[in-house]
């Protein structure tokens, strides 16, 4: 009988290992997965061009709590062959930002931050290289290859709504060849 | 080879239980309210990013935006559809900040008004700088948020750049915060 209470014991313990491991495993892969069905699925955007959404209504199911107070532009970036340049007009309240693949927001500047309005920003891929000339570019190194650039515009009142429609359409994006 | 297949019947299946709990664990509370302070940072622990991800994908890092979710009142009753709330207080000290209803899936609540939240641009303040929005199925008064027919909700109250209070955590868990009441209940 003895003999059996340390393979119970090392039963025991290999279980919660695995046990263990496979959920930090499952765990690390869920916000991959959610970005790669959401820019896949969900959006399905042609690679790196804006797009540009109406405010948020009860109708709007691809992302959970979404803000009916934004204007949102969004971005599928690839740079994974070329960097990215975009350039912006920030409205008031309104701001750019980048999400990696592992859904981490690796950059955002707002209206009060940036160095120049419109601003411009050039995404690269990790080892690539950048000289940007003007002086006026935020040069971003995006932490995966794809990603998720948006452009959050605060709507302060619905008579702004066209003011801000039309600065939301004034945002570009081209490759950088 | 037991081993191997229990454990990873246990990991796989205890994924979303321990995604729902870790977060909330680390979480910052302050009444109803509560927030994490790794959303959206490129320094959150796999969890956090996992809980992000599935509950509010493409939020900022704190330094730009402070997301904070209530999901029940002030004497910590969830907030159901069915009931009168009253949400007041003094006004968050942000560049800018908003208070969105949700409903029991997180998305918007339809209504004939299209009215989802109330923000420090549109909102009609109290004489002395406080606000007080009604959250009810039936039409109020001043700055009413329309309950519709969802079941239960949730508060989301983000602060666009947020006063340094906000940024520290002791700070924010005894900090004066908009109060949740609820008022009344139908059957």
């Amino acid at each position: 009988m003895k003999k059996w209470i340390p393979w119970i014991g090392l039963t025991l313990l290999a279980v919660i290992v695995v046990a263990f491991i496979v959920n930090l495993l499952v765990v690390i892969s869920i916000p991959n997965a959610i970005m790669e069905v959401t820019i896949t699925k969900k959006f399905n955007y042609p690679s790196n061009q804006w797009i540009f959404s109406p405010s948020a209504t009860a109708a709007s199911k691809d992302v959970i709590r979404p803000s009916a107070d934004l204007l949102y532009s969004i971005l599928c970036y690839d740079v994974s062959q070329h960097p990215l340049r975009v350039t912006a007009t920030l409205s008031e309240y309104s701001s750019i930002s980048g999400f990696s693949m592992d859904s981490d927001n690796f950059f955002v500047i707002d209206d009060n931050q940036a160095k120049s309005n419109p601003i411009e920003v050039v995404l690269i891929c990790r080892g690539m290289t950048y000289q940007d000339t003007t002086g006026k570019a935020y040069v971003i190194t995006a932490p995966s290859p794809k990603g998720i650039l948006m452009i959050g515009a605060v709507v302060t009142s619905q008579a702004d709504l066209p003011n801000l429609t039309q600065i939301q359409k004034q945002a570009t994006a081209e490759l950088v060849k | 080879m037991i081993a191997v297949v229990i454990g990873t019947a246990i990991g796989y299946f205890t994924v979303n239980p321990v995604v729902n709990l870790i977060p909330v664990w680390s979480n910052i509370k302050n009444g109803p309210w509560s927030t994490n302070f790794s959303i959206g940072s490129t320094g959150a622990n796999p969890y956090v990013r996992a809980w992000v991800a599935e509950n509010g994908l493409m939020a900022l890092n704190k330094s730009e935006v402070i997301y904070l979710d209530a999901y029940s009142d002030d004497n910590g009753n969830p907030l159901m559809g069915n009931c009168n709330y009253t949400i007041q207080g003094a006004a968050p000290v942000a560049r800018w900040w908003d208070i969105t209803v949700y409903d029991q899936d997180g998305f918007l609540i339809a209504n004939d008004q299209n009215r989802y939240s109330f923000s420090s641009t549109d909102i009609t303040f109290e004489p002395d700088g406080s606000f007080k929005i009604y959250l009810t199925r039936t039409q109020q008064q001043g700055n009413w948020l329309p309950a519709g027919n969802a079941k239960t909700m949730s508060l989301y109250l983000r602060l666009h750049n947020p006063g340094p209070a906000y940024l520290n955590a002791k700070t924010l868990q005894t900090m004066e915060l908009p109060h949740i009441t609820r008022e009344s209940c139908q059957q």
